[in-house]
C-alpha cells in the first residue's frame, strides 16, 4: 500500500479551537479567583488576579460565541505534508544532544534538499552556503551564540 | 519650525557609520523579503529580530524601522512582474502593475512607477509623522491610567475587529494572547503568577521565540501547501535593464499627482489602527477611480499602480505616529516593532519625545534615509528580479527553519527558547488554518503589559468604581462611546441580517 502524505484529512479543528480556548479561559479563571485572588478590600487595590481574570471571563464567554459559529463549518483540510517541519524540528533538537546543533542544522539542510526534495547539487550547495553564513557567520561569529556542542562534542572538546 | 530643527537632529543622530550601514542592510533586506512571494513583512521582520542583538537601540530599530518599510517596496515586484502580490497591501498594484507589465510591454517601467510613486507616497507620510508624532504624543499626555486604559482596548478590539473575517474569532485570540503575556511574574506585586510550578515559565513566554513561531514558523508549515506547485511562468518577454526602466517626464507627470494625493490619504489611513498599508491601498486606488487617468485603470493605467503604492507605504510611515507617541501599534508587524522597542528597554508612549528625543527623532530621520536607499537598491535589483523571484519555495522552506531555530535558541541560550518557537508556531499555523488571523494575538501579547498596568492604577485611583474609570473625563467618556460602537456593531449587523433588515436594504 502505497503512503500518501499529502491526502488531505478534514479535523474539525473549527469547533476545537474555541473549545480548547475555553478550557485555557476556565483555567486561568479558576487559579485567578480561587487562588490570587481578584480585589483586595484592605488596600483597595486590585490583586494579580485581577486582569487575567476579567480576561479569562471574556475568553470564555467569546468561545463560546466562536464554537457557535464554528458548528457551520467545522472542518479543515490538513494535510500530513505540513507536520514534517515540526517534526524535523523535534529531530534537530534530539541530534543536537549528539553531535551539536550547528552540524544537526547542516544535515538537516543537505538530507531535506537532497534526499527530500530531490534537488541538485548546486542547489544544495548554495543552500547549505547560505544556511553556513547565516548560522556560523551571523549567529556563531557575529553575534557570538554559544551552541550546543553535544554528546559528541563534549568528548572530543572537553 | 520646532519640528524641522528636532528632525534635522535626527539626522545628525542616523548620520553614523553604523547607523546608515544598519539602514542600508534593512533596506536590502526588506526588499528581497518582501519580494519573495509567501514570506511577507510580519515574518520577515519576525526573522530578523535576533540580528538586532549586536546592536545599540537605535540601531537596532533603524534596521527594523527600515526593512519594515523597505518591504513595501518589494511587495509590488512579484505583483507587477508574476500576478502574485508579496503581501496584501500589494493586491491592489497587481491589477494595473500586471497589465502595463505584460500586455502594454513595459515591466521595467511598471516597477519604477511602483517605486517612485513608494518613495513619494513615504515622504509625504514622513513629513507629516513629523509633525502628528509629536502633536500626537502631546494629546498623549493629557491621557491619564484610564484614558490609556480605554484607548488600549480600543485599540486591541479594532484590531480583532478588522483583521481576518470573523470578528469573534479576531477577539478570542486577542484575549488569549492577553492571557499569555499574563504568564510569569506580576510586576506590580514581584510575584510569580501562572508559571505552573515551571522555572522557565517564571520568565515569562519570551518575546522573540513567540513572534518568530506565530509568524515565521507557521509561514513554513504553510508554505509545505505550495511546494510542489509549478513557479508561475513570467509572461514578460523583455529583458529587464536599469536603463530601460527609467520613466520619461510625461510619466512623471502622469503619477506625480496621483502619488501626492494618495500619500496624503495613505498617511491619515496609516494612523488609524488596524487600517495600515492595505486599506491605504484600497482606498488610494479607489479614490483614483474618480480621478482622470490617460489609460482606463485596470489595464496597465501607471496612474493606478501610483495611487495604491503610494498610499501603502504612506500608510507604513503614519502608523509610526500612534506607534511612537502613544505606544500603540496599527499592525501585526508594528507589534513587532513595539516588542523590539521594548526589547531593548525604550517606552514608547507620550513621553518618548521628551524622554528620548535621540531615539525617536533618529527613527523618523531613518525612514527618509530608508525610503531613498530603497528606491536605488529597487532600481538597482531591477535586473536581477525574475531570478530573485524564481527561488523555488522548497528551497526556502528549510532555510527559513533553519533561521526559526537559531533565532529562538540564541534569545534564551537553551531549547525553551525552541520550545516557545514550536508550540507557538503550530498553534499559530493551526489557527490559521481554522480562521483566527494570529495579528491580533501579537498585538495583544505586547499591549497587555501596558494595559494591566494602567487598568490597575485606574482601578486603584477610582476606589474600585468602573464608572469612574470608563467616564473618568471627557476623553475617556468619548473612547468609551468607540470602544461599545466597535463591540456592539458585528453584533447588530449579525441580528440585523437575521431579521432580513440589513439583507432588505443591500438588495435595493
Amino acid at each position: 500500500m502505497k503512503f500518501d502524505d499529502k491526502k488531505v484529512v478534514k479535523i474539525p479543528t473549527k469547533v476545537i479551537v474555541p473549545v480548547v480556548t475555553c478550557a485555557i479561559g476556565i483555567l486561568f479563571a479558576s487559579i485567578a479567583f480561587g487562588q490570587y485572588g481578584f480585589w483586595d478590600s484592605v488596600a483597595m487595590k486590585p490583586t494579580k488576579g485581577f486582569f487575567p481574570g476579567i480576561i479569562s471571563i471574556g475568553l470564555i464567554a467569546l468561545s463560546v460565541l466562536a464554537f457557535i459559529n464554528g458548528l457551520k463549518s467545522p472542518t479543515a483540510e490538513f494535510r500530513l505534508i505540513n507536520w514534517y517541519v515540526p517534526l524535523a524540528v523535534l529531530l534537530i533538537i534530539a541530534a543536537t544532544y549528539v553531535i551539536g546543533m550547528i552540524p544537526s542544522l547542516l544535515i538537516f539542510v543537505f538530507l531535506w534538499l537532497k534526499v527530500y526534495e530531490k534537488q541538485s547539487w548546486t542547489t544544495t550547495i548554495i543552500a547549505l552556503l547560505i544556511v553556513s553564513f547565516i548560522v556560523i557567520g551571523c549567529f556563531r561569529i557575529w553575534l557570538d551564540i554559544q551552541f550546543p556542542i553535544g554528546f559528541i562534542g563534549e568528548l572530543i572538546f572537553g | 519650525m520646532e519640528n524641522f530643527a528636532l528632525l534635522f537632529h535626527g539626522f545628525q543622530v542616523v548620520f553614523t557609520f553604523q547607523n546608515i550601514g544598519a539602514c542600508l542592510l534593512g533596506a536590502f533586506l526588506g526588499l528581497i523579503v518582501g519580494a519573495m512571494p509567501g514570506i511577507g513583512s510580519l515574518a520577515g521582520v519576525a526573522l530578523l529580530l535576533p540580528l538586532t542583538y549586536k546592536f545599540n537601540p537605535t540601531t537596532a530599530i533603524v534596521l527594523l524601522g527600515a526593512l519594515y518599510y523597505s518591504n513595501m517596496y518589494g511587495g509590488a515586484f512579484s505583483a507587477i512582474l508574476l500576478n502574485i502580490p508579496g503581501d496584501s497591501p500589494a493586491v491592489m498594484t497587481a491589477l494595473d502593475g500586471y497589465p502595463m507589465a505584460t500586455v502594454r510591454k513595459r515591466p521595467g517601467q511598471a516597477l519604477f512607477t511602483a517605486n517612485l510613486a513608494s518613495c513619494i507616497g513615504g515622504t509625504i507620510g514622513m513629513i507629516i509623522l513629523a509633525f502628528l508624532g509629536p502633536a500626537l504624543a502631546d494629546a498623549g499626555l493629557h491621557f491619564g491610567p484610564a484614558e490609556m486604559t480605554i484607548l488600549l482596548l480600543v485599540a486591541m478590539t479594532s484590531i480583532g475587529w478588522l483583521v481576518g473575517s470573523n470578528p469573534t474569532n479576531g477577539v478570542v485570540l486577542t484575549l488569549l494572547g492577553i492571557l499569555v503575556a499574563s504568564i510569569g511574574m506580576d510586576l506590580q506585586s514581584g510575584s510569580p503568577r501562572f508559571n505552573f510550578h515551571n522555572v522557565y515559565l517564571l520568565g515569562g513566554v519570551k518575546f522573540i521565540p513567540f513572534v518568530i513561531g506565530t509568524v515565521g514558523f507557521a509561514q513554513v508549515m504553510k508554505l509545505m501547501d505550495e511546494k510542489d506547485e509549478k513557479a508561475k511562468e513570467s509572461g514578460i518577454t523583455e529583458r529587464l535593464t536599469i536603463r530601460g526602466s527609467l520613466l520619461s517626464l510625461h510619466d512623471v507627470k502622469r503619477i506625480i499627482f496621483p502619488a501626492m494625493r494618495s500619500g496624503f490619504l495613505g498617511t491619515f489611513v496609516g494612523v488609524l489602527p488596524g487600517a495600515g498599508a492595505t486599506t491605504g491601498a484600497f482606498l488610494g486606488y479607489a479614490v483614483q477611480r474618480a480621478f482622470k487617468s490617460e489609460e482606463p485603470l485596470g489595464t496597465g493605467a501607471m496612474e493606478g499602480i501610483a495611487a495604491c503604492e503610494a498610499a501603502n507605504n504612506a500608510a507604513a510611515a503614519g502608523a509610526f505616529a500612534p506607534l511612537l507617541a502613544l505606544g500603540i501599534p496599527g499592525s501585526g508587524t508594528g507589534a513587532v516593532l513595539l516588542g523590539g522597542l521594548m526589547m531593548w528597554g525604550l517606552n514608547p508612549g507620550p513621553l518618548l519625545f521628551q524622554n528620548e528625543p535621540d531615539f525617536a527623532w533618529g527613527l523618523i530621520a531613518s525612514l527618509f534615509l530608508a525610503n531613498i536607499f530603497a528606491l536605488m537598491i529597487a532600481l538597482g535589483v531591477i535586473p536581477m528580479l525574475l531570478k530573485i523571484l524564481a527561488v523555488p519555495v522548497k528551497v526556502l522552506i528549510p532555510i527559513i527553519t533553519v533561521v526559526c531555530i537559531v533565532g529562538s535558541y540564541s534569545d534564551t541560550y537553551s531549547f525553551y527558547g525552541v520550545i516557545i518557537m514550536l508550540v507557538a508556531g503550530v498553534c499559530g499555523y493551526l489557527f490559521e488554518k481554522s480562521g483566527y488571523s494570529t495579528a491580533p494575538m501579537l498585538l495583544s501579547f505586547v499591549l497587555a503589559p501596558l494595559l494591566e498596568d494602567n487598568m490597575r492604577k485606574a482601578f486603584v485611583i477610582s476606589g474600585g468604581s468602573t464608572s469612574k474609570v470608563f467616564f473618568n473625563s471627557a476623553i475617556s467618556t468619548v473612547l468609551t462611546i468607540v470602544f461599545c460602537v466597535l463591540i456592539l456593531t458585528p453584533l447588530v449587523r449579525a441580528l440585523l441580517k437575521k431579521l432580513g433588515i440589513l439583507k432588505n436594504k443591500e438588495n435595493k
